[in-house]
């Protein structure tokens, strides 16, 4: 079996881990991986709307989804404690909004409870 | 949802994967349309402020391209460094999946058949189409002028 990483010019990464390439695909097809919920592409666009922004690696927008993926969970339940609180069973926008006003790294989403 | 006019402001996440996530999270639970709303905004918001943080560490680094690091880098240092343990076997998983494509591609170069053998079969198999064809053309005509 050929050693992978022939040293054919497409197989060879950068030493700073720059991906030059091969192409890194999204856990998808194997059993037990990680099924991205977000759409990669759309991911991506948002990352590429700040003007910014020049190069984002596909490996970087793939833990940047997961990574949203882990904050709306996070957002999700820290509400659903506060809707609990006040004895309901349906999760209100006020919930979000305390869940928001609790937590100090939510800070930033303050310009967004409009 | 999106907008169709290619207004780079009004991207958002789509409506649709908000709420399946927030179904996944928090299943027999109701939730306001108001709310998911919101979601998807903060969403999008959370979306922006790590990459835009990623990106101030990839510029400070002399880097041209965000890398996986710059992402965990923009976690911590934003106070979400909660989240870095489970986004690494995101990485993980990416590496073990492109490490399989490389063998896996490397596999069938090596079934042993050599290009040239491959060539002459396909010859073959033309040649052996022609002369069938041959054969089945005065049939084909009797179709055609009956």
């Amino acid at each position: 079996m050929a050693a992978a990483g022939s040293g054919t010019p497409l197989e060879e990464e950068g030493p700073s881990g720059e991906a030059a390439a091969p192409q890194p695909q999204a856990p998808t097809s194997a059993p037990g991986a990680r099924l991205s919920r977000l759409p990669l592409a759309r991911v991506k666009a948002l990352v590429k709307a700040d003007p910014d922004v020049t190069l984002a690696g596909q490996e970087a927008i793939f833990i940047l989804a997961r990574a949203a993926e882990l904050f709306v969970e996070t957002i999700a339940k820290d509400a659903y404690c506060c809707a609990q609180q006040g004895k309901r069973k349906t999760l209100q926008r006020r919930d979000l909004d305390n869940a928001i006003e609790a937590v100090d790294e939510f800070a930033f989403l303050e310009g967004t409870l409009d | 949802m999106a907008s169709s006019s290619g207004n780079d402001d009004d991207l958002t996440i789509p409506r649709a994967a908000i709420n399946k996530m927030i179904k996944e999270t928090l299943p027999n639970v109701r939730v306001a349309n108001d709310a998911r709303e919101l979601v998807v905004n903060c969403c999008t918001e959370f979306i922006h402020l790590i990459s835009s943080e990623a990106n101030e560490i990839c510029n400070k680094s002399e880097k041209k391209t965000i890398s996986p690091e710059h992402v965990i880098q923009a976690l911590e240092s934003l106070g979400f460094g909660s989240y870095i343990s489970e986004v690494k076997e995101v990485l993980q998983e990416c590496k073990t999946v492109a490490l399989k494509r490389r063998k896996a591609s490397s596999r069938l170069e090596n079934l042993g058949i050599p290009e040239e053998e491959l060539l002459r079969q396909q010859q073959e198999l033309f040649a052996k189409v022609k002369k069938k064809n041959k054969r089945n053309l005065p049939n084909l005509s009797l179709l055609f002028y009956p």
